[in-house]
């Protein structure tokens, strides 16, 4: 009983704390929101936040794209133009980070697949056609 | 019959070991021995603990002790999240070793084909992997071999059954921790590849501490012959 509520709570917070407060950055200038550079061919990076579409990119164009959340949740991720890798987190595990580069070489052998994963800060990078 | 105040004290102390060794989990750099592949993974060694709690307590008592191992780790080291992830993979390990308990060859024979079918997944998905997949591909042949093994020891050995607990509850652990976490994150994508790496690897991890844990039930000759 004690639990359900507990975790239901938990939930309900994760929810409270979504909203247009999330800022996200392109190389460190705040993003207006327009799409990046929708003409440009090949795959795409995209950056999702408890399961919704953030921003997407292109992979061939070098960026470094910042997700700052309200409560001080922070993860630069680095397109380099043939790879994408999370840089930086200020999460309690690094995980992200120790994951490494998704490469199109790549994308076959990882265990993540396209996937580089943020779970204390539910931010999810994927590199899909 | 045990007194309360003896009862207490057992509990108390079970709990205050999983807490250290779950501090020790996280000490023990698996993630880096496997090369990054497979991230967020730990040996698991806590779970020892509720493996000795579900053979010599209630199963009430099993379930208080691993809410107090949740709740107070997530409080001490980690966060609401870790929380939620711990939460789903103890309650469903613990249901687990709870029911394998009085037929530890069953659990060990099930894991085996877990096992056995996410190598087949794995490979159906790519016939030719490389890199970390070809890694874990191995990986989880050797658990699959290690399951079983532990089932034909157990067959012959039945005092041996607390590997068959040990194996199932860590693959429940991880299976549990996944699906909560494809569900927090909405992506089911994660399932595919991720899911049999994990099973693989929990049956690894449920192999070692499973001898763990019989060494160490032969010590205190705790009986474990079901």
């Amino acid at each position: 009983m004690c639990v359900a509520l507990a975790a239901c709570l938990m939930l309900a917070g994760c929810q409270a704390k979504r909203g247009d407060q999330v800022a996200v950055l392109l190389d460190g200038q705040p993003w207006d929101g327009a799409p990046v550079s929708p003409e440009a061919a090949g795959p795409r990076v995209y950056i999702t936040l408890d399961g919704d579409k953030l921003i997407d990119l292109p992979f061939s164009e070098p960026r470094t794209v910042t997700v700052r959340q309200p409560d001080g949740a922070e993860n630069a991720v680095v397109i380099t133009g043939d790879a994408v890798y999370m840089a930086h987190a200020n999460c309690e595990n690094q995980d992200c980070v120790d994951m490494g580069q998704v490469t199109l070489d790549n994308l076959e052998m990882r265990v993540m697949g396209g996937f580089i994963i943020c779970l204390p800060h539910k931010v999810s990078v994927e590199v899909r056609e | 019959m045990k007194s309360k105040a003896q009862i207490v004290a057992r509990f108390g102390l079970l709990a205050a070991l999983s807490l250290v060794l779950g501090y020790f989990d996280r000490a023990i750099p698996i993630t880096w021995l496997l090369g990054g592949a497979v991230p967020g993974i730990k040996l698991g060694l806590a779970n020892t603990v509720l493996l000795y709690a579900v053979y010599l307590m209630d199963w009430r008592s099993s379930v208080a002790l691993m809410l107090t191992k949740v709740f107070l780790s997530g409080f001490l080291f980690g966060s609401m999240s870790a929380i939620l992830y711990s939460l789903s993979g103890g309650v469903l390990s613990l249901i687990v070793m709870l029911l394998v308990r009085k037929n530890a060859r069953a659990g060990a024979l099930t894991i085996a084909a877990l096992t056995a079918l996410s190598d087949i997944w794995l490979l159906y998905r790519n016939p030719r992997p490389g890199g970390q997949m070809l890694l874990c591909v191995v990986l989880i042949a050797l658990a699959c071999v290690a399951s079983v093994a532990a089932f034909v020891v157990i067959r012959r050995h039945p005092e041996w059954g607390v590997l068959g607990v040990s194996l199932a509850g860590a693959v429940a652990h991880n299976v549990g921790q996944i699906l909560m976490a494809s569900r927090v994150l909405r992506t089911p994508q994660l399932l595919y590849t991720y899911l049999p790496v994990l099973v693989g690897v929990g049956a690894v991890v449920g192999t070692l501490t499973g001898l763990v844990a019989q060494r160490v039930f032969r010590a205190l000759r705790i009986e474990t012959t079901n």
